[in-house]
């Protein structure tokens, strides 16, 4: 079970700004671990979906060259509190995660 | 990803935060450009998404470090002040891969995004936007640099 | 050099070191120093390091720091911090202020046990007294992660080292006297780096000052890879090749004393992000 995607948004009159975060190695393919000296395989997010009230509003592709934990930051149009805002990834082993909360 | 493969990962997501929300995620999203992504060279990555004509515009706003402190952990911001902005690509010219996201703005959105990268060695970033069909683009050229004692 | 003159000179190396600064005057003497190198930086800014003189590099700080990589981290310290020892009590409970707004404090000279006390060995001792094992100060999963959480519960106190009584000072002086040497086979002290070099550019990085290194650690290098205070003092140590003390022993207590006490009166911030 990957670990719980971050989210934090503030509301500017009807603009909010969405930041999050998203704990995930990213392995590049090119590391090499330090204690069996061997290629750590890719392994990374590659697409990434953002919704507003279960619509969506960024759909990004994405390579092993995204950093370590990545950080995404979009801004939303004609939002207010209570509206809905939801992130969701998979990465390239099929494995997926998400998470929606509400503007405050 | 083949496209009904890419429905069915959509479909999850859907069912993933319908279970947390109970509204519907409206599948949508550009087939991956697989190639694009696989190309080692940033010319052909850059005709590979249909960018190879681009012209370079002040209205595409690039924010990236002059120096890279730490090649793996680098915020760039993107913003396009062209209308009808569609989609936002990042691409740093020395990777072994260049292109490093694809971005499609939808409805609701502003054309705007910030990410962290990182970076094989000192060399261009470029964002690349597509606008009303047509392809522009910003470069910054950003050091990448090593070190250890600035505690 | 005739034998007068040599001997002129030991006195006046003796009475600059034996005779003695207070605390107070060390302390002064070297934000001195600094505020003449670096004209018009607020004393507050130290707390950036050699990102204070560089406004591109500190506007890429603060755009990691609006939500750094390793939150997941600290998030797991809190947990530490949170989760009740097997008697049902918790950290809050041992330390003063329910360990809120308190790290500034720290290291503190425990006239009792006659001995320097790191926040650290404090959280440690909390442990001791409710039966729990120690952590081992060189563990980043254990006293790495619940001192980045504990030690942010004290962000925006200002640092306030107290050096008081004889036996206080003795062990000031000798984290002093640490800080002064020369060591390692590249010979370099502490104060030939941090306080003589501040400020200029080694292995293409600015060296920070050593007043406001002791305000904002624990720090995450590369965003990721959580260093202590003594943690650092170890890799320093290795970079100039000597062979660190060990963690949480005595020599790098009485360090952390003298150089906590350098930085009185700036901000805190723990678990900042650093290259």
């Amino acid at each position: 079970m990957p670990e719980a995607i971050r989210m934090r948004i503030t509301l500017s009159g009807q603009k909010a700004t969405v930041k999050v975060l998203m704990p995930h190695p990213m392995e590049s393919g090119l590391r090499i671990d330090p204690q069996t000296k061997e290629l750590v395989p890719k392994h990374f997010i590659h697409h990434v979906v953002a919704t507003h009230n279960g619509r969506t509003v960024l759909d990004a592709q994405w390579s092993q060259a995204v950093s370590k934990n990545p950080f995404l930051e979009f801004r939303l149009q004609d939002a207010k509190a209570g509206d809905k805002v939801g992130v969701a990834w998979e990465d390239n082993h099929g494995e997926t995660n998400s998470f929606e909360t509400e503007i405050k | 990803m083949t496209r009904a493969a890419r429905r069915s990962f959509l479909a999850r997501l859907a069912g993933a935060i319908c279970a947390l929300a109970l509204v519907p995620l409206r599948a949508f999203g550009a087939e991956r450009n697989v190639e694009a992504f696989e190309s080692k060279d940033v010319a052909k990555a850059l005709r590979l998404i249909g960018a190879a004509a681009a012209i370079e515009s002040d209205d595409v706003v690039l924010k990236a470090p002059d120096i890279a402190e730490n090649s793996a952990l680098v915020h760039i911001e993107i913003e396009s002040k062209l209308p009808g902005t569609e989609t936002i690509w990042v691409l740093a010219d020395k990777n072994p891969q260049p292109l490093i996201a694809q971005f499609d703005l939808l409805p609701g959105v502003d054309p705007f995004v910030a990410v962290r990268i990182k970076m094989a060695d000192s060399a261009f970033i470029r964002a690349v936007v597509k606008a009303n069909g047509k392809y522009w683009y910003a470069k910054k050229d950003t050091k990448v640099t090593i070190g250890g004692c600035a505690g | 050099m005739s034998a007068a003159h040599v001997a002129a000179c030991v006195l006046l190396v003796l009475a600059s070191v034996a005779a003695g600064a207070t605390p107070e005057e060390d302390r002064t003497a070297v934000v001195r120093t600094l505020e003449q190198r670096f004209p018009g930086v607020p004393l507050d800014d130290y707390v950036l390091g050699g990102l204070m003189r560089n406004p591109a590099s500190r506007s890429h700080y603060e755009d990691i720091m609006a939500f750094p990589p390793f939150i997941a981290d600290v998030e797991r310290g809190k947990v530490l911090w949170e989760t009740p020892f097997r008697n049902g009590r918790t950290y809050a409970e041992c330390l003063p202020g329910g360990g809120r707004m308190i790290a500034g404090k720290y290291p503190l000279f425990d006239a009792h046990e006659s001995r320097v006390i790191t926040f650290e060995m404090a959280l440690n001792r909390c442990r001791h007294d409710n039966g729990e094992p120690e952590y081992r100060y060189d563990d980043r999963a254990t006293m790495g992660l619940l001192t980045a959480y504990a030690r942010s519960l004290s962000d925006g106190m200002r640092m306030d080292i107290r050096v008081e009584g004889d036996a206080a000072r003795a062990k000031y002086e000798d984290g002093r006297r640490l800080f002064y040497r020369r060591i390692g086979q590249m010979n370099f002290s502490c104060a030939n780096c941090h306080l003589d070099n501040a400020g200029k550019i080694m292995r293409m990085e600015t060296i920070s000052p050593v007043v406001g290194q002791p305000a904002h650690f624990p720090i995450f290098r590369g965003g990721e890879t959580v260093y202590t205070l003594h943690m650092r003092y170890t890799r320093c140590m290795e970079q100039v090749r000597a062979q660190p003390f060990p963690m949480g022993s005595e020599a790098f207590n009485n360090l952390e004393y003298f150089h906590s006490y350098l930085s009185n009166g700036l901000p805190m911030q723990a678990s900042v992000y650093r290259r």
